[in-house]
């Protein structure tokens, strides 16, 4: 009796301590994560090296996976995944450039690297350059979806929205799906689809939505479902499409006007162009001969190619107009290069 | 000298910097993620770009139809991605850049064969001087700009079929629904969170989630864009109550008999009002007439406004703008 009732008043104890804590803690101050090392996810020498639960008649070593047996093996294999990223605890600085990518592994949470890895351990920002046909973790994009709409996505259309799928569907969906996506980017919309327990999240950035897809893929939420995360189809609803056409109007709008302010400067480069030929055999690789191209006002792709609307060709010639005024230097300017020795 | 198929179209930021720059050519190395044909690949390191080289992911004929860069897929000339250029020159009235033919096909010997077609036509056409078509975008574009007030916005919402929604009944839900709710301290002990109404259908949720988020923790926030209403919930009293006296005091809420309005991003108005979550209806067409009663009552309470106190005319004004 004495005993538990002395068990009960260190809890207390504890327990007001805890209070304090908290209480008097000012606002918490956002540690810049950036600031520390990427922390390591995952021990090499302890993770699990277990094959799945049997799921076929034949386990491929490649995959880890097990394929052939009939139905079962068409199932998709709802397991939750072992790992999970935080970006709370996990990002922070590596050895990467700056203009890499993300690594996918972080995105997992299963990076063994931590701060020696060669590619970045945070979020997507919306300052990153991410090329158009590859997303935010360096992967080449394809021309179509998959037909199953999952994989790295399409380059033809920027989709900023993800089905959810295999969710159990409870009032507060909307909040559950808020809370743990918001960990990845900013969201725009969560629309939940009651009667097919699925739900739509749309993020500001398309490089969000690729980081949340490969982050939440086969996670769970509060309870113990495994979601199926896809890239969602364009939104069949008449207003949806007039509102991101309007969208889509008002970026091409601010675009060009940062393009129009662009034309007033002109920064002409000089370049040299090799392209090595290698022998078809690895021997000869010495005797492999390099041709220099030089880039003339007859560079290949003004040569062989006559753009269907000449548009930069114009853009280049305003350029060159103001290059003239300014100063008395003769550059022989087309497409923005110029060759570096004296052409006629 | 180069041949017609040494050719490429690649673009100052691919290629870097450098002086000297050296590529490896590979003939039919890949084949184009476009048009699918194999096609002549480069690749190349430039100091400047990241360790892992760069490479032209489709074939020349596809650039030059799209008038892009092989390797980013940018625009050549302007460096801004195909969607936004094509989107600018339809505002502009100008012709789109290339067919799309071989995009909107799905079947690949289809792609190849319009590829095909697409290269044989630009073998035999001659270069034209473009230069005053190309004048022509630039200028249309600038007229366009100065234009720019005159966006058409987009419609807030499409009727579903009128006779399907009379048998939708959503008394229930309104019934519980706050909508006269207020925003003053002594009506709301210990409640500390809020029904938002009149959310526009096109207010991304993170505008919400910022302006919350600097009062205190969020503890649930649930926006139905459909409805055009939703909740939002603290952890603790005096976030919730720091949070209602700054809409209290933004200056557009001089009338007290009304929930507090604000004004997200200077152009979302949406009310404020305490209440405890409630359920918000699953189906679309409850959803859709939710939103009908979220409209009358932002007018109503517009109005309101408006006959309380002659001071803020701008935000009635700005109300009526919107709906």
């Amino acid at each position: 009796m004495k005993a538990s009732s002395n068990k009960a008043s260190r809890h207390d104890v504890v327990a007001s301590i805890a209070v304090q804590a908290t209480s008097t803690s000012a606002p918490p101050v956002k540690r810049d994560p950036m600031a520390s090392p990427a922390r390591v996810q995952v021990d090499p020498d302890t993770f699990p090296d277990d094959k799945p639960a049997q799921t076929g008649t034949v386990f491929n070593i490649w995959y880890l996976k097990w394929s052939g047996g009939g139905e079962s093996s068409s199932l998709r294999s709802y397991t939750k995944l072992k790992f999970r990223v935080s970006i709370a605890k996990d990002a922070g600085y590596t050895t990467a450039k700056n203009n890499l990518p993300i690594c996918l592994f972080f995105a997992r949470g299963c990076c063994y690297l931590g701060k020696k890895c060669l590619y970045h351990h945070r979020l997507p920002r919306d300052t990153d350059y991410i090329m158009p046909t590859q997303d935010c973790f360096g992967r080449d994009k394809t021309a179509e979806y998959r037909d199953d709409m999952d994989g790295v996505g399409s380059f033809n259309t920027t989709n900023r929205t993800l089905y959810v799928g295999g969710l159990h569907m409870s009032d507060s969906i909307e909040n559950t799906l808020t809370k743990h996506f918001q960990e990845f980017g900013s969201i725009e919309k969560i629309r939940a689809l009651y009667g097919k327990s699925c739900a739509f999240v749309t993020f500001r950035l398309e490089s969000e939505a690729q980081f949340a897809k490969e982050a939440m893929q086969n996670q769970s939420l509060d309870g113990k479902e495994v979601l199926n995360i896809r890239w969602a189809n364009e939104d069949p609803n008449p207003v949806a499409q007039l509102q991101e056409k309007a969208r889509m109007e008002e970026i091409a709008m601010s675009t060009v006007k940062n393009l129009l302010a662009q034309i007033d400067e002109p920064a002409p480069k000089k370049q040299k162009v090799t392209v090595e030929e290698p022998e078809e055999q690895v021997e000869e690789k010495n005797t492999s001969e390099t041709k220099a191209i030089e880039f003339a006002p007859q560079i290949p792709h003004a040569k062989g190619i006559s753009f269907s609307l000449n548009s930069l060709s114009t853009l280049a010639k305003l350029k060159a107009k103001k290059e003239k005024e300014k100063t008395v230097q003769s550059t022989t300017l087309i497409a923005g290069y110029s060759s570096d020795e004296e052409e006629d | 000298m180069l041949t017609s198929s040494d050719s490429f179209s690649i673009c100052d930021a691919c290629l870097g910097p450098d002086k000297h720059l050296k590529m490896m050519k590979h003939p039919n190395g890949e084949e184009c993620k476009s048009c699918t044909r194999p096609f002549m690949v480069y690749r190349w390191n430039s100091s400047l770009s990241s360790q892992k080289a760069k490479k032209t992911v489709i074939c020349t004929t596809c650039a030059r139809s799209k008038n892009c860069c092989q390797s980013c897929m940018l625009d050549i000339n302007f460096h801004i991605p195909l969607h936004i250029r094509d989107t600018a020159l339809k505002m502009a009235g100008l012709p789109a850049i290339g067919s799309g033919a071989v995009e909107a096909s799905k079947n690949r010997e289809r792609k190849a064969i319009l590829a095909d077609k697409q290269e044989q036509a630009f073998g035999s056409k001659q270069e034209e001087d473009q230069q005053e078509l190309a004048r022509n975008i630039l200028t249309k574009l600038a007229e366009r700009l100065n234009d720019a007030p005159s966006f058409k916005k987009a419609p807030k919402s499409l009727r579903p079929d009128e006779s399907k929604l009379k048998n939708i009944d959503v008394s229930k839900i309104l019934a519980k629904l706050p909508f006269g709710g207020l925003l003053d301290k002594e009506t709301s002990k210990g409640t500390t969170s809020f029904f938002l109404f009149g959310v526009g259908d096109d207010v991304p949720q993170y505008l919400i989630t910022d302006m919350c988020n600097s009062y205190g923790k969020i503890k649930l926030l649930k926006i139905i864009h459909k409805a055009r209403c939703g909740y939002v919930s603290f952890t603790t009293r005096e976030a919730a109550e720091a949070f209602a006296d700054s809409i209290n005091a933004n200056g557009l809420n001089s009338n007290k008999s009304t929930a507090g309005l604000v004004l997200l991003d200077n152009r979302h108005p949406m009310r404020v009002a305490w209440g405890k979550p409630r359920p918000l209806g699953v189906t679309n067409d409850e959803h859709y007439k939710i939103s009908l009663v979220v409209e009358k009552v932002m007018k109503q309470l517009a109005e309101k406004d408006r006959e309380a106190n002659s001071g803020p005319k701008n935000v009635a004004k700005t109300m009526f703008l919107s709906y």
